[in-house]
């Protein structure tokens, strides 16, 4: 049987039932190309506008749907998150506006194509900003589950709302991809907020820790003390160091690795025996909040030792206990102890051996008075006349002790000028040549162009000649060598610490040194220490005092002086005195002896009777009229009777009651006063001192000959000399 | 892509881009959709011996200005050319179109036939045998195709591949050229606009006048374009009088990727 060829009706319907197909195919080909499209840009890293753009795009290239947008859910006017326009230019401002009208539920809750007249009652204002968007059809997509109620609207000028209700479902589930997309996003964002906000407070708080970490750190290694923290649990590590600060490790001399491994016990002295046991028994009893503190002594990694003061106190440390001990170096503080005794006592003996000498200085005045009186009183050849002259001689020879006692307690004569260190070196030894035996070398190394220093001559020969000739006394009968050497130098800030002779460290500044070496026998330490001390000799014969007097000397013109000394190296005495001022006056010269030519009325004050009596004898010997008081009260008294009388006054200053001082004030504020001259067995500069600025009319040193008082008495104005009263004149 | 960066002229208030190189009597080499340019770089090194050659970046394609709202369809293009010559300076000169710029040769021929001394339709489009604007705006097969392949680079490569015989010519860096306006939204919008602007009737309208018209006309035809029929080329060719018709085989779509040593010498027997 043969088929009957289809008709052509029959044909066209197929034709037109496979064109359908095929066009259902197409489109949904191209819906799966879309949600792939749209898949891949989830898989892209877009923030959220980017990705809604860019979904936009897609559906609006793929669907051919001129404009897009997606809407917030909030507000009269919802907000417009992103947008595309296929024929609006990328640069353009994308200023497009959604009013909607009041009532319609926004966003819809479903997805809806409508034309545009529905739109119209949806929508009160549309604004796409691109003239030549007409009357649109509107697709609206709303996001499923979206807590914040996005919408998809999409608008189309050319197709009508019917022609575009077949891509709801597609766009459907493009809108679900991008709300899943959202909240992924937005969960990742919440997430790396959270991540930074912990990032962020983790760096704060280690900042912060390793902030306090480092402030104590700092005052861990910067209190001065030495910190040892040691384990004190019995179950633990017992008496271990467990940590130790930088200021410990140099204080016993060990590595900080090394105390950290290490058991307290090394740190004690050996042997320290039950004050030793009785700490550590105090130490480890303690409990919390109580505190040990003891002076202990500690050993060194070289085995030294050295004092501490050593402060304990229990500690907890995360619950486990530990004693923290704070350890305070002592040696400077007992060293300084030992220099301020030294000092102290150094000083005593100059006040002591100064009183000693001002008392000797009124007794040997009377005596070399009384002497000279007597022996001017003997005729010449007479056999008492040798004995007499003996007797002076011992008194000058007593007289210079008291000098150098003086000199020692830095209260001896003291007439301040420029000197050259030299000059006077050379001189000295010119002198001293006959003292210096045959064998002794005396070498001299003198730098030139050395600066002045300012000084008193005598006391400055006085140094030069002790060194020198305990130098020349250290070699003995040996051969040997003594040099003096001068050199400029200067200290600095830190170098006046080095010269511990005063109570102060010299003030840096330009300086003369003086160096006295000899290659001697040298001395012990325990000699060393003591040379300058006074009455401490070594010599047979030797008195003690011409070191002290050295040092005494050296202090009252605000120098330096060291020694160094071992046995069999020699010695060497080293002095820096300070560059003089520049205009230091020059000293004024003596006044010229005056010849006798008048009879003196002299007020003599003196609390000492044979003061009183040796001046008296004095100047009576010569013509002169002595009143005498013992005090100053009744020399004032006295003046009060015979003031106009008077031609002068000799004051003591050293009395009881109103003393000298204020006997000398009052003396000053009559109007009738004469000239006072005072005398003294310390110093004029010591007397100067006491006086604080009065004017006194002269000054006379105690001991004294007959001749100095008489020149003194002399060049006074005054009446015409009249007989002596006694038999004997001179 | 040009070695050296185009050369630019404001043309009607837009930038045309274009490379020009060698000297001689001047030759104009105008592109397709989907291309610019870069695509007659095969060819330029041999042609600019004896020619001054210009290859031009349509509007809205390659570095030439990309406005949307400008037409970029064939008459629109006619006037920017003939524009762009003049300020060249150019007196008549040859003009050689692919696809798109197949059709914009017909219609310069027939719209300026002073200003041609010949005239090359590569692979182009005719009468009606392309899309028919505006019916309904991107829904027709072949814009639809065009659109997806704008954001899918997969469909975008097949759409090349299948445009070539040898399709081992296509080097990665000859797949990037192409590819290079569809990697921004601005590049993608442009080339929508271009497939939009395009409408049939620029064509279907200069019939007669293609008939009448005494600039010599020179057919190119690869022989296995999948895109464009056969029978495009061979109507051109009975209806223009006087006109050649060459078809080359082993040839697609992207002839000058194919056969840039034949359409040379084609071209150059042709100018010659």
């Amino acid at each position: 049987m043969r088929e009957e060829p289809e008709s052509r009706e029959a044909l066209l319907e197929r034709l037109r039932v496979l064109g359908e197909e095929n066009a259902f195919l197409a489109e949904r080909a191209e819906e799966i190309a879309l949600l792939g499209l749209v898949a891949e840009q989830m898989e892209a890293d877009l923030e959220p506008e980017a990705l809604l753009t860019a979904v936009l795009e897609r559906i609006c290239i793929v669907k051919g749907i001129p404009f897009g947008a997606c809407l917030g859910g909030a507000g009269a006017e919802p907000p417009v998150l992103a947008s595309y326009h296929l024929r609006r230019p990328e640069r353009a401002e994308a200023a497009d506006r959604f009013r909607l009208r009041p009532g319609p539920v926004w966003p819809p809750a479903r997805a809806q194509a409508l034309e545009g007249a529905e739109a119209g009652l949806l929508f009160e204002r549309m604004e796409v900003a691109r003239p030549g968007l007409g009357p649109a059809a509107l697709v609206l997509v709303p996001m499923r589950l979206a807590p914040d109620g996005l919408c998809f609207l999409f608008a189309d000028d050319r197709r009508h709302g019917a022609d575009l209700e077949p891509l709801l479902p597609v766009l459907e589930r493009v809108a679900d991809l991008v709300r899943a997309r959202l909240a992924h996003l937005a969960l990742v964002a919440e997430l790396q907020e959270l991540t930074r906000t912990l990032d962020a407070k983790v760096a704060d708080r280690t900042r912060e820790l390793r902030l306090g970490e480092a402030r104590y750190r700092t005052l861990f290694e910067h209190v001065p003390d030495g910190i040892l923290l040691v384990d004190a649990d019995d179950e633990g590590q017992f008496g271990r160091i467990e940590e130790a600060n930088e200021v410990a490790a140099s204080l016993y001399g060990y590595s900080l690795g090394e105390l950290g491994a290490m058991d307290i016990e090394a740190l004690n002295e050996a042997g320290s025996g039950a004050g030793l046991e009785a700490f550590e028994a105090r130490v480890w009893r303690l409990k919390d909040g109580e505190t040990v503190r003891e002076e202990r002594v500690q050993r060194r990694k070289d085995g030294t030792t050295f004092p501490v003061e050593a402060i304990g106190t229990l500690v907890r440390v995360a619950g486990h206990p530990y004693v923290l001990g704070f350890f305070r170096d002592l040696t400077e503080r007992k060293q300084a102890e030992q220099l301020l005794l030294a000092s102290q006592r150094t000083e005593s003996l100059g006040v002591l051996a100064g009183g000693i000498a001002h008392d000797f200085n009124n007794l040997l005045t009377a005596i070399i008075g009384q002497t000279g009186i007597a022996l001017e009183c003997q005729e010449p050849g007479s056999p008492g006349r040798t004995h007499l002259e003996r007797a002076l001689e011992a008194a000058e020879r007593a007289a210079l002790l008291t000098r150098q006692m003086l000199a020692y307690a830095g209260r001896g004569r003291f007439t301040l000028q420029p000197l050259e260190v030299n000059r006077v070196i050379r001189e000295n030894l010119g002198l001293l040549g006959a003292a210096i035996p045959k064998q002794v070398q005396v070498e001299l190394d003198l730098e030139e162009g050395l600066p002045l220093v300012t000084g008193d001559l005598s006391q400055f020969q006085q140094v030069i000649m002790n060194l020198v000739l305990n130098g020349v006394q250290a070699l003995g009968a040996a051969p040997g060598k003594v040099t003096v050497r001068t050199r400029a130098t200067s200290l600095d800030g830190g170098e006046g610490d080095l010269w511990p002779l005063g109570q102060r460290p010299l003030p840096p500044g330009a300086y003369v040194g003086i160096e006295v070496a000899d290659t001697g026998c040298g001395m012990p330490e325990d000699v060393r220490s003591r040379i300058f001390e006074p009455f401490f000799t070594t010599k047979a014969g030797g008195h003690g005092l011409g070191l002290s007097a050295v040092q005494g000397i050296i202090r009252g013109h605000r120098g330096g002086l060291a020694v160094e000394s071992a046995p069999g190296a020699g010695t060497t005495f080293r002095i820096v005195l300070p560059g003089a001022a520049p205009d230091l006056p020059a000293p004024a010269p003596s006044p010229p002896v005056t010849a006798v030519s008048a009879s003196r009325s002299v007020l003599v004050i003196d609390d000492e009777s044979y003061m009183l009596e040796v001046v008296r004898d004095i100047l009576e010997g010569a013509g002169h009229v002595a009143l005498l008081a013992g005090s100053g009260e009744e020399g004032l008294e006295l003046f009060g009777l015979h003031g106009d009388a008077l031609d002068f006054i000799l004051l003591d200053l050293s009395m009881p009651g109103i003393g000298g001082v204020e006997t000398l004030r009052r003396l000053r504020a009559l109007p009738n006063a004469p000239p006072v001259v005072v005398t003294s067995g310390f110093a004029e500069e010591e007397a100067l001192a006491q006086l604080k600025g009065m004017a006194m009319s002269g000054f006379l040193q105690k001991p004294y000959r007959l001749e100095a008082l008489l020149r003194l008495v002399e060049g006074m104005p005054g009446r015409p000399v009249q007989a002596p009263k006694k038999g004997c004149s001179f | 892509m040009f070695q050296d960066p185009p050369q630019k002229l404001r043309i009607q208030g837009h930038d045309l881009a274009y490379h020009r190189f060698g000297q001689g009597p001047p030759l104009l080499l105008v592109h397709g959709i989907t291309t610019y340019s870069f695509i007659w770089q095969e060819l330029v090194p041999e042609l600019a011996r004896r020619h001054e050659v210009v290859a031009v970046d349509l509007l809205g394609c390659g570095a030439s200005d990309l406005p949307l709202d400008e037409s970029y369809g064939i008459r629109s293009q006619v006037a920017r050319l003939e524009a762009l010559t003049q300020a060249l300076g150019w007196g008549p000169f040859a003009f050689v179109g692919h696809d798109i710029g197949g059709g914009i040769t017909q219609r310069f021929a027939v719209d300026h036939p002073d200003r041609l001394t010949h005239a090359v339709v590569i692979n182009g489009v005719a009468y009606d045998f392309w899309p028919v604007q505006p019916i309904i705006a991107m829904r027709t097969p072949i814009i639809r195709q065009l659109a997806m392949a704008s954001l899918d680079l997969g469909a975008f490569r097949a759409i090349v591949k299948r445009g070539v015989f040898h399709r081992e010519r296509v080097t990665d860096a000859l797949m990037a050229d192409f590819e290079r306006p569809m990697a921004t939204r601005e590049g993608r919008k442009a080339f929508l606009h271009f497939a939009e602007s395009l409408d049939n009737r620029d064509l279907t309208s200069i019939t007669e006048g293609l008939r009448s018209t005494r600039v010599p006309f020179l057919i190119i035809r690869g022989m296995d374009d999948v895109y464009l029929s056969g029978e495009i080329a061979r109507k051109l060719h009975r209806e223009i009088p006087g006109s050649r018709l060459v078809e080359i085989p082993e040839a697609g779509h992207f002839i000058q990727v194919d056969q840039p040593g034949r359409l040379v010498r084609e071209l150059e027997a042709f100018l010659a």
